[in-house]
C-alpha cells in the first residue's frame, strides 16, 4: 500500500495544474558552455602537459565535464528523482572497474615477463611483437624493406 | 519528481480522456508509466555505455603501447572536420531537447520543427563522416590488414585506423538508427499522436540521441586531438 500511496502523492491529482517548466534558458546556456569546452579541448590538445598519459587524462577530464553537462541538463538528471542517476552512475562504476583492473593486469606483467620497450616513449610492461609499416605489401610487387614483416603480420591477421 | 517529466496525463487518470488510450492496464497512471519507460531506457543506455567502454579500453591499451604510431596516424585526420562534427552533434542535442520540451508544453508545431532540425543535423554529421571516410579509403588508410598507405613512417599506424573505423563506424550506425527513429517520430507527430499528455517516445529518443552525442564527446579528443 505504501508504494501506491507514495506514487499517488507525487503525482498531480485530477484538476491540479501541471507545472512543466520551461528550461530553454538552461539549454541555451548549456550549449554555449559545451561550445566553450570544445574550444578548450582543442586548445589543451596543443599543450604538452608532461607526458602522453597526462595529456590523455586532461583531455578525458574535459570530456567528462562536457558529458556531465549533457547528462545533467539535456538528459534531465538535474531535475529528476535519483533512480535514473543511480542507474547511470552504476554503469560508470563498472566501467571504472573494468578499465582499472585491465590496467593493473597489463601494467604489472613486466614483473613476471620482463621485456625491453620496443619503441621510444613506451612504458615498460608487456610488449607486443614489433609492428610492420604495412600490413599488406604495396601493389606492383615492389618489395619494401618491411615486406617480410608485412607478410608475417598479414598472415597472422588472416588467422 | 521532475517538473518537466510529469505528463499532464497524470491528471487524466481514471477518467475517460482522449489520451487514456496510451495507458497500459498494468500501470497506475500515465505518469507512472512514463517514469517506468524512462528507467527502461536508462538501463538500455547502460548497456550502450558498456559496449563502448570495451572499445575505449582497447583504444587506451593500444595508444599507451604505440604512442608514436597514434600521434603520426592521427595527422591524417582533418581536425577542423572533427570540430565541425562535434559542434553539429552538440547543436543536434540542443534541438532534440527542445523537441522534447516543446512536446511537453504541447507546442506540436515547434516539436516538428525541432525534430526536422535534429534529423537534418544527423544527416550533416553523416555527410561530413562520408567525406572523411572516402578520403581515407582513397589513401588506403584502412583498418587492420586492409591498411595500404605507402607513406607510413611509424610502425603500427594501422592500429590507429582499426580503432578509428570500428569506433566511428559503430557510433555512425547509432546515428543512422537514431535518425530512423526520429523519422518515425516526425511521421507520428504529423499524425498528431503526441501531445503534452503523451510524448514518451520523443523523450526516450532524446535520451538515446544525447547518449550518442555524449560518446562522440569522448571519441573526438581521442581520435582527432592525440598529442
Amino acid at each position: 500500500m505504501s508504494v501506491e500511496n507514495e506514487a499517488m502523492e507525487s503525482i498531480p491529482h485530477h484538476g491540479e495544474e501541471v507545472h512543466t517548466h520551461n528550461h530553454t534558458k538552461w539549454y541555451v546556456a548549456n550549449i554555449l558552455a559545451l561550445f566553450v569546452l570544445t574550444g578548450i579541448t582543442v586548445l589543451a590538445a596543443g599543450i604538452n602537459f608532461g607526458s602522453n598519459t597526462v595529456n590523455l587524462m586532461i583531455a578525458m577530464a574535459i570530456a567528462t565535464v562536457k558529458a556531465g553537462l549533457v547528462a545533467l541538463i539535456f538528459m534531465h538528471l538535474l531535475w529528476e528523482k535519483g533512480m535514473n542517476a543511480v542507474i547511470f552512475l552504476s554503469s560508470l562504476f563498472f566501467v571504472a572497474l573494468f578499465m582499472s583492473f585491465t590496467f593493473f593486469d597489463v601494467e604489472t606483467r613486466a614483473k613476471i615477463e620482463p621485456a625491453t620497450p620496443s619503441e621510444p616513449g613506451v612504458s615498460a610492461g608487456y610488449q607486443p611483437a614489433p609492428l610492420p609499416l604495412y600490413v599488406v605489401a604495396p601493389k606492383g610487387g615492389a618489395a619494401s624493406e618491411h615486406g617480410e614483416a608485412a607478410k608475417a603480420a598479414g598472415g597472422q591477421a588472416a588467422h | 519528481m521532475s517538473d518537466i517529466a510529469i505528463p499532464a496525463g497524470g491528471q487524466a487518470h481514471a477518467h475517460a480522456s482522449p489520451h487514456s488510450r496510451h495507458l497500459q492496464h498494468h500501470f497506475h497512471n500515465s505518469a507512472q508509466q512514463f517514469e517506468a519507460s524512462k528507467i527502461g531506457m536508462w538501463l538500455f543506455l547502460v548497456t550502450e555505455i558498456l559496449l563502448f567502454s570495451g572499445l575505449f579500453l582497447a583504444y587506451f591499451m593500444l595508444q599507451t603501447r604505440h604512442p608514436q604510431a597514434f600521434i603520426e596516424a592521427h595527422h591524417h585526420l582533418d581536425r577542423s572536420l572533427g570540430v565541425l562534427n562535434t559542434l553539429v552533434l552538440l547543436v543536434s542535442s540542443f534541438t532534440m531537447v527542445m523537441a522534447v520540451q516543446s512536446a511537453a508544453l504541447n507546442r506540436i508545431k515547434a516539436t516538428l520543427i525541432y525534430l526536422y532540425a535534429t534529423f537534418g543535423l544527423g544527416g550533416v554529421f553523416l555527410f561530413v563522416k562520408y567525406i572523411e571516410y572516402s578520403h581515407k579509403f582513397h589513401d588506403g588508410l584502412l583498418l587492420g590488414n586492409l591498411f595500404s598507405y605507402k607513406g607510413a613512417n611509424v610502425p603500427g599506424e594501422y592500429l590507429f585506423f582499426s580503432m578509428y573505423f570500428v569506433m566511428t563506424g559503430i557510433h555512425g550506425i547509432h546515428i543512422i538508427v537514431g535518425m530512423g527513429v526520429i523519422a518515425y517520430l516526425i511521421w507520428r507527430t504529423h499524425q498528431r499522436v503526441f501531445s503534452s499528455a503523451y510524448y514518451t517516445p520523443i523523450d526516450l529518443t532524446g535520451l538515446y540521441w544525447h547518449l550518442v552525442d555524449l560518446i562522440w564527446i569522448f571519441l573526438f579528443p581521442l581520435l582527432y586531438l592525440v598529442s
